[in-house]
């Protein structure tokens, strides 16, 4: 940057604070704002694109958009509508949330606070890497096999828990022995079973991380004060990982929303709202673009998008309000 | 960071006054655990299995493994608690957690391990041949054995377009990042919280983003490329938040440091910032990849499944592991499944390789360098030291001497990553030309599933000429989209382009195009139904009864209009479940029309129930009445897997007869206009054909006299499938492309339909070979080849336009005639094993009598004795095997002896067991398991009260309080 130059004797001035890049140092600055510049781009292309495209179609159809049911945007009629996709797609992704929690929560808890030291890291690494397994893989365990093992239980939660509004089965005698499991396979429990177990990871190594973090003074003072072991928990580690649990439910959760090969592999695609995740047939989102994009005229697709952009909306929410939750526990806020 | 805290459930309690300090007390043990900790654990435990299995095993009859395990864990649960009350309730509350959590840990554990032993376990056939890794699927079809095929093709189209990803994203991504770490301001942080919302963004609608963009807009064939442009934008964000989030963590003072000593800022970036995170950027680019790498939905709309190994991903599809995954397993060939699993296996391993790597690469924090690191590190300042102590140099050469080995060592950088890529890329230029060989290219279709599997067969044969065609099978009104919006060559379809389908004109492509006939077959009504246990592979049914099936006005197997058409079956109670598609369909249009046409009173009835609200005719997609459970699923596949799935009692569906055939499962023999039960045999198919009336000018079909073909071997409900063809070159299809498809028309309008009838279809007949001809003809590119009977070998050409095949088809027997007194006890389809009559004439019943009515049992006994006695001529040794029954409920001993038994049947008996006061029975079930729990429970209870009434007086020693 600058010339060593031999100094005859010490010169007190004030040096100038100016910059004054090098060439080098120029190509590097455009370089980096170019990069950055490049990536904001592709980012708004696509959230851009999508949102162009999908206004062919919401101006078509207005808001019955979001109290239509069904899916025929090549009727000529206006006759498409996410209320049916939608209200199957976070009732799916409730379902999956209501079953990962307590799993995620639980061993969250055993990998921080109850797992010897020495296998603590294999199981840190064991959550990490159901996380990393592929959908697909869920997916086809879900369809082979694990769908007609839970048959059982869906019936059983059938004939005993009939009167609970969401186990009812409509337009099926639930005490004929004689019906055949596919009428409890591909239904929403199903899915939201499949899709739970793929998000338990996610939201367990996002907890497990928040308690590890849980102060080692309050924890053992909670010992000293005689507490037992979940009593310290109770009284240290979750209110110190509240931020925690909620945020990583709430990024597991916009997971479940987006998931869409292993649903589209079990779930048995309905255009109507239903609320018996009982029984055989949903709907979804994800799954219904990957269902339809095929047989699709270009209005068809600008519908499709309508609705991924609703979808991508919901998650975006999810996802942010989980990112700042997350971030405020850990900057120990929240304790 | 934490002290290990006691490992004990025991309440420690508070110091003891402090003791003389003359003699040292005995250090107090906190940690460990009581012999009396352990007997409660595995004291309760072992109760807990003691009375679940009891209660399962004598009490009430319950079976299933999961509700064993949730009784038995809820019942120790119960026992631990209670057991250990003496402790205190907080002890209670804190042994409970323990276990809640350590079980919810074992669950999560125990799932993780069956998820991947099952893919593993499941795949196992599959990865056992060696060929499964050095063979594409193009030779092998759903039928052919696993030495044969493999996942070859997937595993290349996985890598490239992860390599292709990767290539694009970690430049830019890793470029990202640095901008964020090391530009911050208003704009910096503008692209960081853009890049944090894309990250929500669901993998499939950056599919379809890039499927509008390329593939419709762009106009460009959908690509390996393609899919990982979309990878792309889906792993961009993933990777420039976790590299940022990596860069951060490198401290301040490692680059404030350099910064002082005079270091420009890319100098900074690139000898201090970027070296000192390696680790971190490494595991964020192998975690970013290993997420790519498994996603199904960008690849299944951008690039699209083909079973042939494709190295150029420009231009046309190209499968990888996971579409290969789940495209196969929706095959109902147990073989495709296990390929499907193999390929999922061999996913799951690349996944964990990632994965280790990144364990390996990465977990170290930032500047914390590796041994090896360490000792170059230090090799290097004893240089410098080396360096200072020697006579100083002019400063010219040391300035040289300073720059020389950054600058060499980015130029090596560049020289080895140009390398890699140039060997890469050469590598996939050497391998297209291969991939292409001779002078066919490589063409693509997209289309009906209902003659796919005809289709499959064609294209494996015609490899061996050096003809690659990429086949796509996604439903009829898929292949007329995909073909309509230039992302194919040619479609296949049943129904043409121009019909009214729910209001909607499917209008023709704007470009010249001609049908072509490729092959005939039946649609077929595939079922699974047993009567005591045994699959029935005779059922008949006339198509009102089918059209009542399919529009829910028959529910139960033993509807009088069913029952009265199978003389010889006792049909069961069963519900009627149909299983119908749920994507566009060439075979749902088939059996609209059929339905329009002759049942249209009870078709329009069904449609007026449905979402629809009105009459619906003819339509590709299958309406469904609101909160209906019937089962739609999205291929042939799809729907023939379900009904094939053994426990799917009760289902049928419909699909093109050799899906039956492959499922080994047996179809409807449907009632013809001449009285004659008949099965989409391809003879019998080919009679029908005889009435169908082609348009001369389009080729395309008008069924309605095939639906009453007078012909006593005529099956109602056949039909041909068409091709879709370019008659000019507009955009990607050139004369070159014509030429390929061309050939491929030769081939299956001749030798193709050799073998149409072995595989479940049936073979043109000469005049629309002929017209086939001269449709291909006008292909561009399309070599121009006289139509000579003689060449071409197919069984229905005669001599004088007869049709000798469909002379061939055999006579139907008495026995399949409407009205006869028994029914044919032949299987169909692909299940030829025979039905023995479960429901004999009057002569048999009369021989029964005494033994039925023997036992308490009786109507389950007689399950196992009707079958010898009943349906008259050809029940014999084959029903005393097929009516075994239920064998919890036959009871063997007295039911073997009687021939003849009873008129009752187990299915009945099923029904009966469970109407007879399943209240009363639940009720003492329930009062036993409580008198039980009850007598286990209470003396330890009572015990552990006694014991501790004994201490409080004693004062013993106050452990526990």
């Amino acid at each position: 940057m600058s010339d060593p130059q031999p100094v005859s004797g010490p010169v007190e001035r004030a040096r100038p604070l100016t910059v004054n890049p090098g060439l080098a140092d120029r190509v590097f600055l455009l370089w980096a704002r170019g990069s950055g510049m490049l990536v904001l781009l592709v980012m708004l292309a696509v959230g851009g694109y999508l949102a162009v495209r999908s206004s062919d179609a919401l101006s078509t159809a207005g808001w019955s958009f979001l109290t239509t049911e069904e899916w025929n945007p090549d009727g000529g009629r206006g006759q498409f509508g996410i209320a049916a996709v939608l209200t199957g797609t976070v009732l799916i992704g409730g379902i999956a949330v209501v079953l990962a929690v307590p799993l995620a929560l639980g061993s969250a808890l055993y990998i921080s606070e109850y797992a010897p030291r020495r296998i603590k890291r294999l199981l840190v690494g064991l959550v990490d890497l159901m996380a990393a397994v592929p959908s697909v893989v869920y997916g086809l365990w879900g369809f082979v096999l694990l769908q007609y093992e839970l048959a059982g239980v869906a019936r059983w939660l059938a004939t005993w828990f009939g009167w609970f509004p969401p186990f009812r089965m409509v337009g099926v005698d639930v005490d004929d022995p004689l019906n055949p499991p596919v009428i409890y396979t591909a239904s929403s429990l199903m899915a939201g079973i499949v899709v739970a177990f793929m998000i338990t990871p996610i939201m367990c190594s996002i907890m497990r991380e928040v308690f590890d973090q849980a102060p080692a003074g309050e924890r053992e003072g909670a010992y000293a004060l005689g507490s037992t072991r979940w009593g310290m928990i109770r009284s240290v580690v979750l209110p110190f990982g509240r931020g925690g649990i909620i945020g990583g439910t709430m990024l597991g959760l916009g997971r479940a929303l987006g998931e869409t090969i292993s649903v589209y592999l079990i779930l048995s695609m309905q255009f109507e709202i239903k609320l018996q995740i009982l029984q055989t047939g949903g709907s979804a989102v994800a799954p219904m673009i990957a269902l339809r994009y095929g047989d699709s005229s270009p209005f068809a697709i600008s519908a499709l998008m309508a609705a991924g952009l609703t979808l991508f909306l919901l998650t975006l929410v999810v996802n942010f309000a989980a990112a700042a939750v997350v971030a405020r526990s850990r900057s120990g806020a929240s304790s | 960071m934490t002290t290990t805290p006691p490992a004990t459930t025991v309440v420690v309690g508070p110091a003891a006054p402090p003791a003389v300090p003359a003699a040292e007390p005995p250090r107090r043990r906190t940690g460990g655990r009581r012999a009396a900790d352990h007997w409660a654990l595995w004291g309760s435990a072992a109760g807990a299995l003691a009375l679940t299995a009891l209660v399962f095993q004598r009490i009430a009859p319950l079976s299933g493994a999961i509700g064993f395990v949730v009784c038995v864990w809820l019942s120790f649960l119960g026992l631990y608690a209670l057991v250990s009350r003496e402790e205190g309730a907080m002890a209670v509350r804190d042994r409970l957690a323990s276990v809640v959590v350590h079980s919810i840990a074992v669950l999560l554990l125990g799932i993780l391990v069956w998820i991947v032993a099952y893919v593993f376990w499941q795949g196992r056939a599959a990865l056992g041949h060696l060929n499964f890794f050095t063979e594409d699927l193009s030779a092998a079809g759903p039928a052919d054995p696993l030495d044969r095929g493999g996942a070859l093709h997937a595993i290349v189209g996985t890598l490239t377009q992860i390599l292709i990803a990767l290539a694009v994203t970690i430049p830019l991504g890793l470029s990202c990042a640095v901008f964020l770490g090391e530009v911050p301001g208003r704009f910096s942080r503008l692209v960081r919280t853009l890049v944090e919302a894309m990250t929500a963004l669901p993998s499939i609608l950056a599919g379809l983003f890039v499927y509008a963009v390329m593939v419709i807009a762009l106009g460009k064939s959908k690509s390996g490329f393609a899919a990982s442009v979309a990878l792309s934008v889906m792993m961009l964000p993933i990777l420039v938040r976790a590299a940022d989030v990596v860069l951060r963590l490198v401290p301040a003072s490692l680059k404030e440091a350099s910064y002082a000593l005079g270091a420009s800022r890319w100098r900074t970036v690139w000898t201090v910032t970027l070296p000192s995170a390696r680790s971190g950027l490494a595991t964020a680019v192998i975690l970013a990849a290993a997420r790519g790498i498994g996603e199904t939905s960008p690849v299944l709309l951008c690039s699209g499944y083909t079973k042939i190994l494709n190295l150029n991903p420009f231009g046309s599809p190209q499968a990888s592991l996971p579409l290969m995954a789940f495209t196969l397993v929706k095959f109902p060939s147990q073989l495709h499944a296990a390929r499907a699993f193999g390929a999922a296996a061999v996913l799951l391993a690349l996944v964990l390789l990632l994965f280790l790597l990144a364990r390996t690469v990465g977990g170290r924090g930032p500047g914390e360098l590796t041994r090896r690191q360490q000792e170059r590190r230090a090799m290097r300042s004893m240089a410098d030291l080396r360096r200072m102590q020697q006579p100083r140099s002019t400063p010219d050469q040391n300035q040289l001497a300073r720059k020389v080995p950054v600058l060499s060592r980015v130029l090596a950088r560049t020289l080895i990553l140009l390398a890699v890529l140039g060997l890469t890329g050469s590598s996939l230029l050497l391998g297209a030309p291969r991939a292409a060989a001779e002078d066919y290219r490589r063409i693509g279709g997209a289309g009906s599933t209902w003659s796919f599997n005809a289709m499959d067969d064609w294209i494996s044969n015609v490899k061996q000429y050096g003809m690659t065609i990429d086949f796509n099978p996604g439903g009829s009104s898929f292949g007329r989209s995909q073909f309509k919006n230039g992302s194919t060559d040619f479609a296949v379809t049943e129904i043409p382009y121009g019909l009214t389908d729910n209001g909607q004109v499917d209008a023709a492509p704007p470009w010249p195009m001609a049908y072509l006939p490729i092959v005939a077959g039946g649609t077929s009504f595939m079922y699974n139904l047993k009567i005591g246990g045994n699959r029935v592979t005779n059922l008949r049914l006339s198509g009102e009864s089918v059209a009542k099936i399919f529009t829910g006005q028959i529910t139960k197997w033993n509807d009088p209009q069913v029952q009265a058409e199978n003389p010889s079956l006792k049909l069961p109670e069963t519900p009627v479940r149909p299983v119908v598609r749920s994507d566009g369909s060439g075979t749902t249009a088939q059996l609209t029309t059929w339905f329009t046409k002759r049942y249209q009173k009870i078709w329009d009835d069904y449609c007026t129930r449905t979402t629809r609200g009105g009459p619906c005719g003819m339509t590709s997609f299958y309406p469904l009445v609101g909160g209906s459970s019937w089962p739609a699923l999205g291929s042939s596949d799809g729907v023939a897997k379900t009904v094939a799935n053994d426990r799917n009692d009760g289902t049928i569906t419909y699909v093109e007869y050799s899906y039956a055939l492959n499922a080994r499962f047996p179809v409807v023999k449907l009632l013809n206009a001449s009285g004659y039960y008949i099965e989409p045999d391809g003879k019998n198919v080919s009679v029908a054909l005889k009435h169908v009336q082609i348009n001369p000018t389009d080729l395309t079909q008008q069924l309605d006299g095939v639906y009453d073909a007078p012909e006593s071997t005529a099956y109602p409900l056949s039909s041909y499938s068409y091709m879709a063809v370019h008659t000019s070159a507009v955009g990607d299809f050139s004369p070159e492309k014509g030429h390929t498809l061309a050939a491929f028309g030769y081939y299956f309008l001749c030798e193709g339909q050799q073998k149409a009838d072995k595989l479940g279809y049936s073979p043109l007949t000469s005049d629309l070979v002929r017209s086939g001809f001269q449709q291909l003809a006008k292909i561009p590119g399309g070599e121009q080849r006289g139509f000579d009977a003689a060449k071409c070998n197919n069984p229905t050409f005669g001599a004088g336009g007869a049709n000798p095949y469909a002379d061939a088809a055999a006579k139907p027997q008495d026995c399949d005639k409407l009205g006869s007194a028994t029914q044919c006890t032949t299987g169909t389809g692909g299940n030829r094993t025979s039905t023995a009559a479960s429901k004999g004439g009057t002569k048999s019943a009369a021989t029964t009598g005494t033994a039925g009515a023997t036992g308490t049992t009786g109507q389950a006994q007689g399950a196992a004795g009707t079958a010898g006695g009943a349906g008259g001529t050809a029940g014999g040794p084959d029903g005393q095997g097929s009516a075994a029954g239920d064998p919890a409920l036959t009871g063997g001993a007295d039911g073997g002896g009687a021939g003849g038994g009873g008129q009752q049947y187990a299915a009945d008996a099923i029904a009966l067991s469970n109407a007879s006061g399943s209240g009363l029975r639940h009720t003492v079930m329930v009062i036993a398991a409580l008198l039980l729990g009850a007598v286990i429970v209470l003396p330890p209870l009572a015990a552990g009260r006694s014991a501790r009434r004994a201490r409080n007086s004693g004062g013993s020693e106050g452990e526990q309080r």
